[in-house]
């Protein structure tokens, strides 16, 4: 799966990022929001500021949603508008 | 018609297009938004290709499907631009000017506060990532009391 970060994410976690290889324990959005705390704590805490969401394969998902079937996993802050 | 584009836009082409694309509208009205100046070195716009396409497509769509217009152009720039440059270009062709009007209006208040873009403003002191102002907020939730039509 690949794991994205966007606007002010990007910069704090350094890229955009890519693919990844989660532990077989990782299944839901939240998950990753925690592994990433345990493995990135930087990325991790940012991505826990108010108002960052989570996109998946082009669609805003809650915590609680499974990656199954998830190709691209994204990490946006709030938008700043055009 | 929705184009992000890293390079420069060149809105009196993009425009003529869309006047000889909108040859029966008795009304084209658009909009060209620049980047300001005051203190700012350049503006860096991030973007994702699809989510964020999707999410201007979607204000295109609902203003289409609230004014009488016949077609509407959003040009967005991304990348990194300079104060001066076009930023974004909104056009709406209409059989009578208001339509026109209304729906400009409408399309830019929506993408200054919802568009899945992320800004970072450099200046002298060093870069500074920016959301949506208060005064956008404002202006976006005048359209929620009137009916548009």
């Amino acid at each position: 799966m690949d794991l994205l970060f966007f606007g002010r994410l990007a910069e704090i976690a350094g890229s955009r990022g890519g693919e990844v290889e989660l532990p077989a324990t990782v299944t839901t959005v939240g998950e990753v929001r925690a592994w990433l705390f345990r493995e990135r704590p930087t990325v991790g805490e940012a991505i826990a500021a108010p108002g960052v969401f989570a996109v998946a394969d082009n669609v805003v998902v809650r915590d609680d949603a499974s990656l199954a079937g998830v190709r691209e996993l994204a990490f946006m802050p709030p938008v700043s508008g055009g | 018609m929705i184009l992000l584009s890293d390079a420069p836009i060149d809105p009196p082409a993009l425009l003529g297009d869309f006047a000889a694309r909108n040859a029966g509208a008795g009304a084209i009205v658009s909009f060209l938004g620049q980047v300001r100046g005051e203190g700012i070195d350049a503006l860096t716009l991030d973007h994702h290709p699809s989510f964020t396409r999707q999410g201007i497509e979607k204000i295109s769509d609902d203003a289409r499907a609230r004014f009488a217009i016949a077609d509407c152009l959003i040009v967005h720039r991304v990348g990194r631009l300079v104060p001066g440059e076009p930023i974004v270009l909104v056009a709406a062709a209409s059989s009578h000017r208001r339509a026109a009007f209304e729906a400009v209006d409408y399309v830019m208040d929506r993408l200054k506060t919802e568009a899945p873009l992320w800004k970072c403003e450099e200046r002298a002191g060093g870069k500074q990532w920016i959301e949506a102002r208060p005064s956008d907020l404002a202006d976006r939730a005048r359209w929620e009391t009137t009916s548009g039509e």
